[in-house]
């Protein structure tokens, strides 16, 4: 089995922080906790070359760094990319994520490195590359090189790779359905049972907690201020021109309501399959207030009502759509020059 | 990062900024507090 | 409380000019069982079909799925309060015909926005080991609707006479004595001879304020819970005809069949008698329309385990669509609070595979979590010769090959307990 391996200044035994900007050197053979990797991997296992590179160059000139890898690889194959073990150093971890989704996308090589779950190479490149849980200490480098060749073995053989607690790897953030003899009912009963009695159970699902937005400024004067009525019960004009759906939507709109002093029911229609929509649809400003809005506007207590209003579905939608729904709301509204928002929500 | 930190609660999920139940006047009178309640979240910086 | 379950195992379904059961074979008499469904003033037409268990065969979309049961007459009501007087359910003696099921069409898809097909019944192929449906004999009641209806009426329409005909079936077995009688140890607060044991309650939603019930719509005791606060129930309520589904079936499955054979309940029933826990009894609730009516509904529901039923701890589950999983978490939030251990179990909302969007709720003590899966698996279902429908449409819709989505394959995904389906994180 041919190993490529990618260390850092320090591991590469170039030297500590003050050679963080070494740039990339490429070795014949094993270097550092290399040779310990190609001993573990099995009789004829052998780390073909050695990436070395700095963790400052790394994170500087990622392009060019994993312009250069790649083309190494392109050159000479290999089996398996391997990069670290990197503990809690987090340029080592961003760059070692990075290489290793690289070499997958680019060469198909399957890779594998290793880090603290703090480390944030790991948020960035979990779910796409094997990490294995290194913990933050670096005297259990042998256990962990163990593992990463252990599960380097397997994705270099195309073996079914087992569960994160199996085989030491970070959850990589995925969901996969499976068919089990007991019914949900008796898990349940279970479950309750054991967490009763005090017994170790494991939850089928673990909550992500999420890092909170930092609150934007208040408004200095309202009267001066440009709003916005933004909605995500799904208010659409009627024959939803931009088709959006009515589940898990991946589709905005946005609506012209300029001279409009209310939104009348024959003009619009939902599409939400949430809720029951009736008493938005006799009335849309039950959903989308621009009645009261357009009263504020004109007795000055705002200073404008964009012209449009903007609409999409939330229902059953994941973030991985909704991430961008909001972004590309938000950078539509930027350009509008607009100061507020009002988001009505069902 | 996910979540909102000026949140102001409505009449419930199917009209959210209305009330099948009111008489029309009423009903616009609710909204227009609602929409205040809103507008005055909008120049405090308290999380709400 | 007492009530005997007195089982037929049933290993066929046949037409005849008269209904009767003969050793484990039943005849199904369809002109009389078309005098039953045709007292719904709505269904205009009826057919009946039968499917068995690996006939190449698909039906739907499903609107819901009955055991055929039957009160031993003077003890008790079927389906009280929707097919008759409000009596308590789970007294005396109801006969059932199992291994059998009822299970009536509909002639629209219940949710555009989710399934074209609706919710299928597929006999035979892959989705089989998934859906305890596929295992019965079912007698498919194919019900046409005067046009022009309100949704409401017809699937009020739908739902009743499907409950009528489940009744009629299982009426034939009466007079036979059956295989064998099932009566569950006493459940009640306040049971003798149970100290020690940990006292446990089943806290279960039965309609989401999503969207208002139909001012007839019979989901309690043929209630339609409108205004309504949660209550206590006795389990065999539950297993002997006080709740049906609501109108619409939501994502995430809930039938008759499983609310009769009810999986928490009977799971519950199996460790009462195993002496593994006092079974105390049980609450049914209701997702909120508001945060007030969330915070109202939770609280009530958390006061009856605490102080009425004095529990130690409680498993959870959810009606409805995504919105109950803030219900759900908070009522067990509030149980974990007042010193009583929960468990709660969650349906499949992650369309994209991933964790961060499998839960909607985030309770630290809330860490007991059942997981419902189904969101990645689709299964392709070759085309069929044999297409039950109630449409052309549907027909030409259901005959294949066609992708279906696990949720959409009823008894795979189910909020009642039965489905086996999990998801793996990794």
């Amino acid at each position: 089995m041919r190993i490529a391996h990618y260390l850092n200044q320090f591991f590469g035994g170039i030297g500590a922080e003050e050679h963080a900007g070494k740039d990339l050197e490429i070795h014949d053979g094993a270097v550092g906790p290399g040779k310990l990797l190609e001993s573990l991997m099995g009789d004829n296992a052998q780390v073909t070359f050695t990436f070395v590179c700095g963790d400052n160059y790394a994170v500087e000139h990622q392009d060019e760094l994993t312009a250069a890898v790649l083309k190494k690889l392109r050159e000479t194959k290999v089996d398996i990319f391997v990069a670290g073990p990197c503990f809690d150093a987090g340029r080592y971890g961003v760059a070692a994520g990075a290489l290793c989704r690289a070499v997958q996308t680019e060469l198909g090589i399957p890779a594998v490195t290793a880090m603290n779950e703090e480390n944030p190479g790991v948020d960035l490149y979990r779910d796409t590359v094997y990490i294995v849980d290194s913990g933050i200490n670096v005297t259990k480098l042998r256990d962990i090189v163990a593992k990463m060749a252990a599960l380097g073995k397997k994705l270099a053989g195309g073996e079914a790779i087992g569960s994160p607690g199996k085989e030491g790897y970070l959850r990589r953030g995925w969901l996969r359905d499976q068919l089990v003899d007991k019914s949900a009912a008796t898990r349940l009963v279970d479950m309750l049972l054991a967490k009763m009695k005090r017994e170790p159970f494991e939850s089928e699902m673990p909550a992500t907690a999420f890092a909170p937005v930092p609150i934007p400024a208040a408004l200095k004067d309202l009267s001066k201020a440009k709003l916005v009525l933004v909605t995500d019960g799904g208010l659409v004009p009627k024959g939803n021109p931009d088709r959006i759906e009515g589940t898990a939507a991946t589709r905005w709109g946005a609506y012209n309501i300029q001279g409009r002093d209310d939104l009348r029911a024959e003009d619009f229609e939902v599409s939400h399959g949430g809720y029951d929509t009736r008493f938005v649809q006799q009335d849309p400003d039950r959903l989308v207030p621009l009645d009261a809005l357009r009263e504020m506007e004109k007795n000055g207590i705002i200073g404008k009502l964009h012209d449009e209003f903007i609409s999409t579905c939330g229902r059953s939608n994941p973030l991985s759509n909704t991430r961008r729904l909001g972004r590309e709301i938000a950078e539509k509204i930027k350009k509008e020059g607009i100061d507020a928002v009002i988001l009505t929500s069902t | 990062m996910v979540g909102s930190n000026r949140v102001v609660l409505g009449t419930g999920i199917v009209h959210v900024t209305g009330d099948a139940k009111l008489p029309a006047a009423e009903e616009k009178e609710l909204r227009r507090r609602l929409v205040q309640k809103a507008l005055d979240a909008l120049q405090s910086n308290e999380k709400q | 409380m007492q009530l005997t379950l007195a089982h037929h195992p049933i290993t066929d379904l046949q037409f005849g000019p008269s209904a009767h059961l003969d050793g484990t074979v039943l005849t199904v008499d369809v002109a009389a069982l078309r005098q039953v469904v045709l007292q719904e003033a709505s269904i205009v037409d009826v057919e009946f079909d039968i499917v068995r268990p690996g006939e190449p065969c698909r039906a739907g979309p499903i609107f819901d799925v009955i055991e055929p049961r039957a009160k031993e007459p003077g003890t008790g009501e079927d389906f009280p309060g929707i097919l008759g007087a409000p009596f308590t359910a789970g007294m005396g003696t109801t006969h059932i015909l199992d291994g059998a099921a009822v299970s009536v069409l509909a002639e629209i898809s219940p949710d555009l926005t989710r399934s074209a097909t609706g919710r299928v019944l597929e006999m035979s192929g892959a989705p089989v080991e998934a859906s305890d449906y596929a295992s019965l004999r079912h007698l498919i009641v194919i019900p046409h609707t005067k046009p022009g209806l309100p949704r409401p009426a017809v699937e009020r329409a739908y739902r009743i006479a499907g409950l009528r005909v489940a009744v009629e079936l299982a009426r034939s077995s009466l007079n036979h004595t059956p295989a064998t009688c099932e009566s569950f140890d006493p459940v009640g607060p306040a049971e003798s001879g149970r100290d020690g044991l940990p006292r446990v309650v089943y806290v279960g939603q039965i309609f989401s304020r999503q969207r208002k019930p139909e001012v007839d719509e019979p989901i309690l005791y043929g209630a339609n819970t409108e205004g309504m606060l949660p209550i206590m129930l006795h389990p065999d309520e539950w297993l002997d005809g006080a709740i049906a589904p609501s109108l619409h079936s939501w994502f995430g499955g809930t039938e008759t069949y499983f609310y009769q054979n009810h999986p928490i309940i009977l799971d519950l029933y199996r460790r009462h008698h195993a002496r593994e826990i006092n079974f105390v009894g049980t609450v049914a609730t209701i997702a909120g329309s508001d945060n007030f009516d969330r915070d109202r509904h939770c609280r009530a529901a958390a006061n009856l385990v605490k102080w009425n039923l004095r529990a130690d701890g409680a498993v959870l589950s959810k009606y409805g669509g995504g919105l109950p999983h803030a219900d759900l978490a908070e009522t067990a939030r509030l149980l974990e609070g007042m010193g009583i251990r929960t468990a709660v179990m969650v349906s499949d909302v992650s369309r994209d595979r991933r964790i961060e969007s499998a839960l909607l709720f985030n309770v630290p003590e809330v860490d007991a979590i059942v997981y419902n899966g189904g969101n990645g698996t689709h299964w392709q279902l070759p085309r069929l010769d044999r297409i039950i429908a109630a449409t052309p449409e549907f027909t030409k819709l259901l005959t294949g090959p066609l992708t279906v989505d696990a949720a959409n394959i009823v008894g795979v995904t189910n909020q009642q307990g039965a489905s086996r389906m999990k998801s793996l994180v990794y």
